[in-house]
């Protein structure tokens, strides 16, 4: 699904963000990305939503090269990945309904599903009261569920996120991974970036862990461990 | 062309200026457009009216000339027999005195001795020798001469050309303002939406599905600011009109009329608004939106090429 190989990444000629990273997240995978402000979480997301390029190395994503995509065909590609920025990305003046129907609107789709699906999953999202609503009147936490809802609506095949609690409170942070949960559990490939550790330590997925502009550590999951010592004892 | 917008164009300050920049200059090509199409036309209704006539013109007797009258019947008679003539009509005392009234006042134009106007008609299949004429009307009434309009009518179509080359030149200058006008608003409106651009490019939005947006926009913009310029470039077109002729809509002018203040009046009355000038006009908005349309998308299409 995703493949980095020895890449290096750097922006106009300035400090390199990330060095020799070289990683596989297999389909309907679903893995955390940790690491300290800076360590180049964000950069890697940016690589895989396809909006930068590398300095050097090779992407793969839905098993072709994507460095190499023309202007022409990122769209499409783009339109199977789902993004959750951390700054919601919405856009001001267009309403929740509106800016959740954003991603099928682009695609082509008929208004009338439009208009069925999108209050679906405004409900879904427990916002089924405000589909009228402007963002700037709503909270943090609304915001990010309607910038989860646009991520989603198109069910992509990659689903990424970016600090997608950093704005909300624990309580609510919970219920947004129990939502990507549902999500990869329809077959998602998911990759939330975060550097809350009480989030990654509640839920029982494999992590990579970026340091220094390298992804230092590949932990599996409590669970896969769990199985593979079980089994190293039994050996 | 009124599709959904994603992005908030119509806040941007060039929605404000853009129509009333627009209005403008379909306002200016409305009186350039118009111009050079009654140019057009007043030049081929002088050609009809004028082409096979002719105008002779004998001066008052003077001594030993023989009569008004008298020299009046020799050219009749003449001219009754020359060939390719085929008709010929003295213009009554009256209507000459009429003529020349506002250039001498009504008093000195019925004192002064009046020459003498015969209009005539000449055959299309018979050419007249204008000069053998000329030289046969001399003898029979000295001092006699024969117009047949063409150095009027010279003068006249190099005039009507040039309204219309100046006309033209108006025209490309108000395309290429607009178009300027329409790509500067489109950079403008780029750099502004440019985060809400980024976010549609990231959720898969191709080029075009942007540039769309501005193209309808602008295209928009461009009909209503056409239809407010030709509103206005109408109501000044027939204000014109109306004030140059002082009667409002007419038929053109009559042989007697062209010398005088009524024959400017005619002069614009043949010029006058057909079918062709009025369907120029109202095509202006469309045409405006479809070449602010062209623009814009071009416009877009070339920046969003250079973006990331």
């Amino acid at each position: 699904m995703v493949r980095f190989e020895n890449v290096f990444m750097r922006y106009d000629g300035g400090p390199v963000i990330l060095r020799d990273v070289s990683f596989r997240l297999e389909q309907g995978s679903f893995h955390f990305l940790t690491g300290a402000s800076g360590a180049g979480k964000s950069t890697l997301l940016r690589l895989m939503y396809l909006a930068a390029r590398p300095v050097s190395g090779q992407i793969s994503i839905f098993g072709r090269d994507v460095t190499t995509l023309s202007r022409r065909e990122r769209p499409m590609a783009r339109r199977r990945i789902g993004v959750v920025f951390q700054d919601f990305r919405l856009i001001p003046h267009l309403s929740a309904l509106d800016n959740v129907a954003l991603p099928l609107r682009i695609a082509g789709t008929r208004e009338s599903l439009i208009r069925e699906h999108v209050p679906e999953l405004l409900a879904w999202v427990g916002l089924s009261g405000h589909l009228d609503a402007l963002p700037a009147t709503l909270s943090g936490g609304q915001q990010q569920r309607i910038a989860i809802a646009r991520a989603v609506i198109s069910r992509p095949n990659l689903l990424l996120a970016d600090e997608p609690t950093g704005n909300v409170d624990d309580r609510i942070a919970v219920r947004l991974l129990y939502l990507f949960e549902e999500l990869h559990k329809m077959g998602t490939t998911v990759v939330i970036a975060t550097h809350n550790e009480n989030l990654v330590k509640r839920f029982d997925h494999p992590r990579l862990h970026m340091e220094d502009a390298r992804i230092t550590d590949r932990s599996a999951s409590r669970s896969a461990s769990a199985a593979a010592a079980t089994t190293a004892a039994g050996e | 062309m009124w599709g959904r917008n994603d992005l908030a164009l119509g806040r941007d300050a060039s929605s404000r200026f853009l129509p009333g920049l627009l209005a403008v200059m379909v306002f200016l090509a409305a009186l350039a457009a118009t111009g050079a199409l009654s140019a057009r036309g007043f030049i081929a209704s002088w050609d009809a009216r004028l082409d096979g006539s002719a105008t002779v013109q004998i001066p008052p007797p003077s001594t030993g000339t023989g009569t008004r009258v008298e020299r009046r019947e020799a050219v009749m008679r003449l001219l009754r027999v020359t060939p390719g003539v085929q008709q010929a009509r003295p213009v009554p005392e009256k209507t000459v005195a009429r003529l020349l009234e506002p250039w001498l006042g009504a008093e000195l134009a019925g004192a002064l001795p009046m020459p003498t106007l015969i209009d005539l008609r000449l055959s299309a299949d018979q050419p007249v020798d204008l000069t053998r004429l000329a030289e046969r009307l001399e003898n029979a009434a000295p001092g006699t001469m024969i117009d047949d309009h063409a150095r009027w009518l010279s003068d006249a179509r190099t005039l009507a050309r040039t309204v219309t080359v100046t006309a033209g030149v108006v025209l490309v200058l108000v395309v290429l303002a607009a178009v300027l006008a329409v790509v500067f608003a489109v950079r403008t409106g780029l750099a502004v939406h440019r985060e809400e651009i980024e976010i549609l490019h990231l959720i898969g939005a191709p080029d075009r599905y942007i540039a769309r947006q501005f193209q309808r926009h602008a295209g928009r913009l461009a009909l209503v600011g056409g239809i407010i310029g030709v509103v206005l470039a109408s109501g000044t077109l027939m204000g014109l009109r109306w004030w140059l002729t002082g009667t409002g809509p007419g038929s053109g002018p009559g042989a007697d009329e062209v010398f005088s203040p009524a024959g400017l009046t005619a002069l614009v009355q043949a010029a006058g608004f057909g079918w062709l000038e009025w369907a120029v006009i109202l095509l202006l908005p469309f045409t405006a939106a479809l070449i602010a349309t062209v623009a814009a998308r071009t416009s877009v299409l070339a920046v969003l090429a250079r973006m990331p």
